[in-house]
Parts: C-alpha cells; sequence; structure tokens
C-alpha cells in the first residue's frame, strides 16, 4: 500500500489537532479533514479554553495527568514564542475559590500549572463568601484564533479539508483507508454511542480589559475568564440540554453572580451571549475500532466525548490518537500472511 | 481658609482631594484652588505607567515606607467598588526579574501573594536567573487624575491655568495656605539642587493578551535602567530609560531602539505589537521626597507653604501616604489658627 488515505471527521479542536499530530507521525500519509461546521461555528469556538482540566470519572488519574501536561507543555511552548497571538494563546494567573474547604485541597493537576499554592488571608479578603482558594499560573487557548492555526500548520503540510455532512462513517469507505472520528455529540448517531450527552454552557464575552486575573468558583458554576480581546463569564452546565438558542434569563444570572466575585464588572460593555454543547462523557473515548460490514473492513480510531476538557486535554488525547492511527496504518502496510492449510 | 495647591499632577490633586475630604465639613469656609500651568494629559503623572511598586531598597527616610503601604492600603480597598475601572485602579500580577539572588524588598508583605519564582517560571526568561511573583496594583495616571478631577470639580474645587512665578506673587493674591506640588518642576519657585529630572521615556503598545507585568532589574544599571513592561487598561507600557540631568522632552530614537529591543528580547511576543504611542517624561528625582511646612514672611502675613514634591519614580506609589501627611499638616496650622469649629476632644 502506498499512500495511506485518512479522513478525520469533525474539525473543532480534536479533529485539527489530531490531523496535525497524524501528519506529522505517520509517513506516507493523505490526510482530509471533513466537517459540517467550521471554526468560528464550532464548539471549540464558544470555549474559553481556559487550562483547568475536569476529571472524568472512567479515565485513570495518571492517565489524565498525562494528556493535561502535554497540552500544557505544547501551549506554553506556543505562548512564549513569536506565535502566540496568533495561534490565541497566553499566560493568565488568578484564583479558585471555594465556599468550603474541598475535599481535595491540591488537585492532580498542581504541578502541571505554574506557581501552584494556596490563598494567603490577605487574598481572600477580596472574596468574603469563600474560605479556601487556591492562586496558580495557567493558559489560555482561544478557539477563534487557535483552530485557524492549526488549520494553517495543517494545509502547509499537504492536509485537505471539506465540508461536508457525513450520516454514516461508511460514506468514507471508499475514498479513504483509516477514519478518525473527532465529531463529539455527533458520535450519538456515527458511532451509535448514547453514553455521549450534551452539557449545555451558556456564556457571555464582555468587554472588561481592566480584569487581568482569572476568577473560578471550585464548583465551576461561576467563572470569569480574562482572554486577548475580551473576557468570558459564565456559565451553566446543564445535563441533556441540547438548545442552542442563549437564554435572557440565564445571562442576567451569569452577569450577576460574575458581579458578585468581581463588582468592577458592572462597567462590562458590549455583552455577547454564547452556547456551546459540552460533549460530555464518563471518559473520553480513545480507541480502535474495526468496522465490519460483509467483507467491507473500515479502522476507525475513535477521538471524543472531552466534555468541558476539551481544550486542556486535546494535544495529550490528539497525540495518543495519532499513535493508535499509526498502529492502524501500520497494519494495513504489513502484507497479511496466507494461512498455511 | 483659603487653600492654593500649585500642580495638576497626581500629587496635586490627590493632595487637593485629600484635605477637602478632611477638612471641608470642620470648618467655616474652605476654599480649595489648583493652580497649574500643565493639566491632565500633559503632566508626568500622565505618562507613568502606573505599577504600585516602591524601589527595591529601603528608603532613607522611613516615612516613606509607611506612605507607600497606607497608599497600597487605600488603593486596596477601591477594589471591590464598581468605581475602580473608573479611577484607572485594578489588580495585577507580575514578575521582577534577577541575574542573581537578592534579599525580599521590605513591602513584600504590602502586596498579595509575595513568592519566589519557580523554576519553570523562570524558564520563560532565559537571561535571568532569580526573581518573586506578586500581585499588585495598576493606577493608570491618565483616568486617575481625571477621576480625581471629576471628584474635586464635584467639590467645587477651582481649576487655574496659571504659570505661577513665585510663592509670594500667590500669598500675595490668594492663599493662606500654598501646597507646593510643582514635581519635577519645584526649583524654578526655589532652588533645590537635591532635585534633579530623571528623564524616562516609554512606548505604548497593543498587546491585549500579555496580562502580567514584568520588570528586570540589573543592579549594575540602577533603577528603571531594564526592560520593563506593564500592562495598562488598554495598553501595555514598554520601558527602561533613566536619564538623570536629562531636560529634553522629545522622544530620542536611541532610547526608542533601547526600549524595544529590551523589551522584545524579554517578551517575544511583542514583535508584531502595534506602537500606540511614545512619550517623554520627568521623574522628580531626590534621595527623599521634600514634605515638609514652611513659613513665608509676606508683607505683614505669614503664609504657609507645605512642600510636597520629589516623589521620583514613585509618584504613584507614594502619593496617597504623602496627601495624609499634607493634610495632618494643614490640620496643625488650623489649630494653631484657631480655626477648627470643632475641637477634637468634643469627638
Amino acid at each position: 500500500m502506498g499512500t495511506v488515505r485518512i479522513a478525520t471527521v469533525g474539525a473543532g479542536v480534536m479533529g485539527l489537532s489530531t490531523a496535525v499530530c497524524i501528519s506529522k507521525l505517520v509517513p506516507r500519509c493523505s490526510i482530509t479533514v471533513i466537517s459540517e461546521q467550521f471554526t468560528p461555528e464550532t464548539t471549540s469556538d464558544v470555549a474559553a479554553g481556559m487550562l483547568i482540566p475536569p476529571v472524568y470519572p472512567d479515565t485513570p488519574i495518571h492517565k489524565q495527568k498525562q494528556w493535561f501536561k502535554e497540552t500544557f507543555d505544547h501551549l506554553f511552548a506556543i505562548a512564549n514564542s513569536a506565535e502566540a497571538e496568533d495561534a490565541g494563546v497566553l499566560l493568565v494567573s488568578g484564583w479558585q475559590i471555594f465556599r468550603s474547604i474541598p475535599t481535595e485541597e491540591v488537585p492532580f493537576w498542581a504541578d502541571v500549572v505554574l506557581g501552584f499554592r494556596k490563598m494567603t488571608e490577605d487574598e481572600l479578603k477580596k472574596f468574603p463568601q469563600h474560605v479556601f482558594g487556591q492562586a496558580f499560573t495557567t493558559l489560555k487557548c482561544e478557539g477563534p484564533a487557535y483552530l485557524p492555526w492549526l488549520e494553517k500548520r495543517l494545509k502547509g503540510s499537504g492536509g485537505l479539508i471539506l465540508t461536508r455532512r457525513i450520516e454514516d462513517l461508511w460514506e468514507l469507505h471508499q475514498s479513504f483507508d483509516i477514519v478518525v472520528n473527532c465529531s463529539g455529540l455527533g458520535s450519538r448517531q456515527l458511532a451509535g454511542d448514547l453514553k455521549i450527552f450534551p452539557v449545555r454552557g451558556q456564556v457571555l464575552k464582555v468587554q472588561a480589559p481592566w480584569v487581568k486575573h482569572f476568577i473560578r468558583d471550585g464548583s465551576g458554576l461561576t467563572y470569569i475568564y480574562p482572554g486577548i480581546s475580551n473576557v468570558t463569564l459564565g456559565g451553566t452546565r446543564q445535563k441533556g440540554d441540547w438548545n442552542l438558542s442563549p437564554d435572557a434569563e440565564i445571562s442576567k444570572g451569569i452577569l450577576s453572580r460574575c458581579c458578585a466575585l468581581e463588582p468592577s464588572l458592572h462597567g462590562a460593555c458590549d455583552i455577547r451571549e454564547k452556547v456551546g454543547l459540552r460533549p460530555s462523557r464518563p471518559g473520553v473515548r480513545l480507541e480502535k475500532e474495526l468496522l465490519a460490514q460483509g467483507s467491507r473492513r473500515l479502522p476507525v480510531v475513535h477521538h471524543y466525548g472531552h466534555g468541558s476538557g476539551g481544550i486542556a486535554m486535546h494535544w495529550g488525547t490528539a497525540l495518543e490518537a495519532a499513535r493508535l492511527v499509526s498502529e492502524c496504518a501500520q497494519a494495513l502496510r504489513t502484507p497479511v500472511p496466507k494461512s498455511k492449510l | 481658609m483659603r487653600v492654593v495647591v500649585i500642580g495638576a499632577g497626581v500629587i496635586g490633586l490627590s493632595t487637593a482631594l485629600c484635605i477637602h475630604e478632611r477638612y471641608h465639613s470642620v470648618l467655616q469656609s474652605l476654599d480649595v484652588k489648583v493652580y497649574a500651568e500643565r493639566f491632565t494629559p500633559l503632566t508626568n503623572t500622565d505618562v507613568a505607567a502606573g505599577l504600585w511598586q516602591p524601589y527595591l531598597s529601603k528608603p532613607s527616610n522611613p516615612q516613606e515606607a509607611r506612605w507607600n503601604q497606607q497608599t497600597f492600603n487605600y488603593l486596596l480597598s477601591h477594589i471591590g467598588s464598581p468605581n475602580a475601572a473608573d479611577m484607572g485602579l485594578a489588580p495585577v500580577s507580575g514578575y521582577n526579574l534577577f541575574r542573581e539572588a537578592v534579599p525580599d524588598p521590605y513591602w513584600k508583605d504590602v502586596v498579595l501573594g509575595f513568592r519566589k519564582l519557580t523554576p519553570r517560571e523562570l524558564d520563560m526568561f532565559p537571561d535571568y536567573s532569580y526573581g518573586w511573583f506578586n500581585t499588585s496594583l495598576i493606577l493608570e495616571g491618565r483616568k486617575y487624575l481625571q477621576w480625581l478631577t471629576e471628584r474635586l470639580t464635584e467639590r467645587g474645587v477651582k481649576f487655574l491655568l496659571r504659570k505661577v512665578e513665585s510663592f509670594e506673587e500667590v500669598a500675595r493674591g490668594d492663599a493662606d495656605v500654598i501646597i507646593n506640588c510643582t514635581g519635577v518642576w519645584a526649583g524654578a519657585l526655589q532652588p533645590d539642587p537635591l532635585l534633579q529630572p530623571g528623564r524616562g521615556q516609554i512606548i505604548k503598545v497593543d498587546a491585549p493578551w500579555m496580562k502580567h507585568f514584568i520588570i528586570t532589574h540589573d543592579p549594575e544599571r540602577g533603577i528603571y535602567k531594564s526592560p520593563y513592561i506593564i500592562p495598562g487598561i488598554q495598553a501595555v507600557t514598554l520601558g527602561g530609560i533613566f536619564q538623570l540631568g536629562n531636560w529634553s522632552e522629545t522622544n530620542n530614537i536611541q532610547d526608542h531602539n533601547t526600549i524595544w529591543e529590551g523589551c522584545c528580547r524579554l517578551e517575544p511576543t511583542l514583535k508584531d505589537a502595534k506602537i500606540v504611542s511614545e512619550c517623554t517624561g520627568f521623574r522628580p528625582v531626590r534621595p527623599q521626597v521634600r514634605l515638609e511646612r514652611e513659613q513665608l514672611h509676606v508683607g505683614s502675613s505669614n503664609t504657609e507653604v507645605i512642600h510636597n514634591y520629589g516623589h521620583g519614580g514613585y509618584g504613584l506609589t507614594i502619593h496617597w501616604g504623602c496627601a495624609l501627611e499634607v493634610a495632618k499638616i494643614c490640620g496643625k496650622i488650623l489649630e494653631e489658627r484657631n480655626l477648627l469649629r470643632m475641637p477634637t476632644s468634643h469627638l
């Protein structure tokens, strides 16, 4: 087999980063990213992109830590380079605060972020409703800049991009040898996976350039994330809610909760509402599957289900997905020994 | 009582406000005027990046340490008010970088969360091997002066564009107490060999991804002579120039290059940042702040002059503590003249 033809379904952060990783790892392959939506219409474009990872109950902690560290290191290098502005990656310091002492005072990712420590009494005075806090410096990776930056990298190495809605992975069987499924919530249909469900997130993107720190309530429900050209205020976590239209009452609630943490936000202006559906799953699905239909075979690598940790984990899981694709490619290239009868 | 404040930079305006806040309700009549030749945006305060940070070494006058702390705490008390951004005030965190280990600064417990930098943080700055991280405050000169001007105007304080040639002329016309906040130009009213300009030049750029201040130190070259990057509310200030005795008010191309190369080397992400403006200012450098009372004999009466100038590169950092001290001196003057409506012992 000469060139292995690889199709990646989905052009959010997973689809694009996996395609880039594959282009670096797998020799003699062609890569085509096929998607219905592209930036700035993907879920990755709505996400604030803060590197503060969630916990996946079904994934071993050491794996999560590895993925997070690989992503952090990858983005940290970009943040300190001349590419930072183009790629939409920046360093932000701030505080995660709790209304009651958390069971885990030091999370698994404490030594991956920079300068992690407990907040001092003086620092906590700023948040009278909160009794405990963590101060650290982490990264923010913004979809609307990062996705085009990945696309540019992909095209630079010969990758192709196609706009098309795929209803069934078998559609790709004729033209491609391996399919990488990064379709997020689309996997309910494309992979028949009922374990994946939306967790609706509504956010406000506002102008408040004086806010230089992130503030996150440990519950994950209220957060203030300053970015390059706006500040993201959030949020909601509505399980099973597929509604993509912003809700005005919810927006009022978000603004009110955020102003309670940071009163200067009363002066925020140019408020825009956005909704994203987190592709949630008890664990990330990162595995090979050989689809079979009669005599037809289609190797698929699944890479989806990151919930609220997409940006935070993307590079680590993309590297692993690329390794799985490489294994598939190897298998295709290795002639099958004829059985000795 | 008639008070005339000469100077409309941060020192003049904050002192005027402090005096008015403290005494307007306890005096029969209090008239405060501000005379200045330059108002915002043409003052030295407007050029300052506005980061609260004293010099590293202990001041020769220990009161200055106390005034710095009072200023920080005063500003911090405004964080949490919806008006903070109108004042030009916001918390900001960042890095102080050194080429070798140094002792902690005397103000380490004034700022928030002071700690040493970890090895991974230092990896970001290959030219430096030691440093600090802390949370401090930005008080943007221009915004703060606008805010002070609004507060003073609300209180009926009058502003006059006027070049004052002598204390006597002010004493004769209008004032019982003169507050001398003329900054680097104080020598024109009364020679002061200890006062010198510390010329600074800064470049303001559009770099909204920069959320931290980065200040480098080179003990051999001295304060402010090493690159620094300080994010403001809208733009980021790049600097690293300090020239004692240089009165040139125009931007200098060599200084521009020094700043640009130094800051881009420190922070490669700046290379494509768009330049918004460039300006020059004069830090009013003095071995210590001149904050003291002097009596002038003008004709048959005594006019009090309270000097409040010479705050070097830490005017915004120390301003409120000094304003409080001047207000205290005013209080003494009022007591001496039996002008206070309510003696303090009755409260």
